[in-house]
């Protein structure tokens, strides 16, 4: 009887299921902490980007004669009748009317986004850094769209992870399973956001027809750059199209099976920078390219991060 | 080194449940089933708390029927909107002016002040006068020199003529009274088809 308890433990225990979500493989924790430490290091700069990006304005929108102030979004709420829909945006942000203590919430921002990678002692810095950002962007009601959301997750994974460099030692103890299990949860949300941003295209005909890019270059007066006229050709803007649905589509698979890992991972670069340059949305696509670094290639990381001092 | 197996069976149990939401979540954002309407409202607070869904109004996803993703549709990235201003009497054409304080451009900032002025847009077109004029008017009572505003789609590559002929999506004319402001809805020719008297 107790061979056999023992036998289900040690099948349990062993079981692919948790070699997946806690591995514990020097290999798997080398390749997982330096694809983390990279992540950590693009979404800082991201963070910085998304709080910086409110500097000159925020107290046009939040403060207490701004345009969303929490006086004049009540009312709009409640005349709306929009209350319950929107009563788990909780944020502190609410109480604030001051110019000077939302710019200084700014700054303590972007100074968590500098220090995360840096202080490796704790997780706080993360975590503290992840509410800042969840707090502003449950607080930009109306204004707010897809970048904090990429944002909101990344940096929530991160905060379960401990803070590494690229070129540390693998984490030993509970830091070790912890560094797999966020690693894991990130290219899985990944994987997800690219699925159903491609399945969703193909509920417009845009895309559909081959004019889907064109959608996204046509309105200029809110993008940096004008490629109406490149694109005008219908052979160039209908294979395009055709080419990020399919490459949305076609990257979770790419990126998860280890023969075509290197490849999938270049594409997933190559598509969030293509569409963050086409849209302008700099911060949602540049966040994904972030986090596909999570994905970032072994034989990549051993030649950028292999010591030569040992 | 492994976690003890409880810790593990936990752990297990509560990233399935987040991940299933996650997705539930994403793939409801075209149109929801009644069942993936019911998951997401249920799991409302997690999801709204931790913001890890996309706003319903957001101009970047289309809120027609249900948020989409940007990208996902080409109405959703196609929509520009400027505010415009006029001073005096009823106004011409040319006595409309862009709004100073609207920032135009690819940045962030501007694209922050075009999801607002979608909202607004959205709401006039739907004949919610007053909830459109609740958020107007804190932008309105910083500008003494409008008497008139309205919110006009630009056309682009992508609009059709009848988009392009369409009436701005809400004009109202700025009343004020001493320090008192209100705004009042003007309505604008419908388009009819050429057979209707």
């Amino acid at each position: 009887m107790k061979s056999s308890d023992n036998t289900i433990d040690n099948a349990a225990t062993d079981s692919a299921w948790n070699s997946f979500w806690f591995g514990s493989g020097i290999t798997e924790l080398s390749s997982a902490s330096r694809s983390l430490a990279m992540v950590r290091i693009g979404l800082a700069v991201v963070a910085f980007w998304y709080f910086a990006s409110h500097w000159s304005d925020i107290a046009f929108w939040f403060a207490g004669d701004g345009i969303l102030s929490a006086q004049a979004l009540g009312v709009f709420l409640a005349d709306a009748d929009l209350g319950d829909t929107v009563q788990w945006r909780l944020s502190p942000l609410y109480w604030v009317d001051s110019p000077t203590l939302l710019r200084g919430y700014l700054l303590v921002g972007m100074l968590l986004a500098i220090a995360m990678p840096l202080v490796r002692s704790t997780r706080a810095v993360t975590v503290a850094l992840w509410l800042s950002v969840v707090w502003l962007a449950n607080r930009s009601m109306i204004i707010g769209g897809l970048e904090e959301v990429t944002l909101a997750w990344g940096l929530g994974y991160l905060a379960i992870a401990p803070v590494q460099t690229p070129f540390s030692d693998p984490a030993v103890g509970t830091a070790a399973w912890t560094t797999t299990l966020a690693r894991r949860l990130t290219q899985i949300h990944l994987s997800i956001v690219f699925l159903v941003t491609g399945l969703a295209m193909l509920s417009s005909l845009a895309w559909w027809d081959g004019t889907g890019v064109m959608a996204v270059v046509s309105p200029i007066e809110i993008r940096y750059f004008d490629f109406t006229e490149t694109l005008r050709s219908p052979l160039v803007h209908e294979s395009l199209s055709h080419g990020i649905v399919l490459g949305a589509i076609a990257l979770p698979p790419l990126l998860w099976i280890g023969s075509t890992r290197v490849a999938g991972f270049c594409l997933a670069i190559l598509w969030c920078v293509g569409l963050a340059i086409l849209s302008s949305q700099w911060l949602h696509f540049l966040g994904l390219a972030m986090l596909s670094l999570s994905f970032f290639p072994e034989k990549f990381a051993d030649r950028l991060f292999s010591r030569t001092d040992r | 080194m492994m976690p003890p197996t409880w810790v593990m069976r936990v752990v297990s149990v509560v990233v399935m449940v987040h991940l299933v939401v996650i997705a539930v979540a994403y793939l409801a954002v075209v149109r929801s089933s009644g069942v993936q309407g019911r998951l997401v409202d249920g799991f409302a607070p997690y999801l709204a708390t931790f913001h890890l869904s996309p706003e319903g109004n957001a101009a970047d996803a289309v809120a027609a029927d249900g948020v989409a993703f940007f990208l996902a549709r080409g109405d959703g990235a196609e929509r520009v909107y400027r505010l415009e201003v006029a001073s005096g009497e009823r106004p011409d054409e040319s006595a409309w002016r862009p709004a100073a304080w609207v920032v135009e451009g690819g940045s962030e900032r501007a694209r922050r002040y075009q999801r607002f002025l979608a909202a607004v847009a959205d709401l006039g077109a739907n004949d919610q006068n007053a909830l459109a004029g609740r958020l107007m008017l804190p932008a309105l009572e910083r500008d003494d020199q409008a008497d008139w505003v309205r919110i006009v789609r630009l056309p682009n590559l992508m609009t059709n003529v009848v988009q392009d002929a369409e009436p701005a999506h809400y004009t109202a004319a700025v009343l004020r009274d001493g320090g008192a402001i209100r705004l009042a809805r003007v309505a604008q020719p419908r388009l009819t088809s050429a057979a209707t008297p």
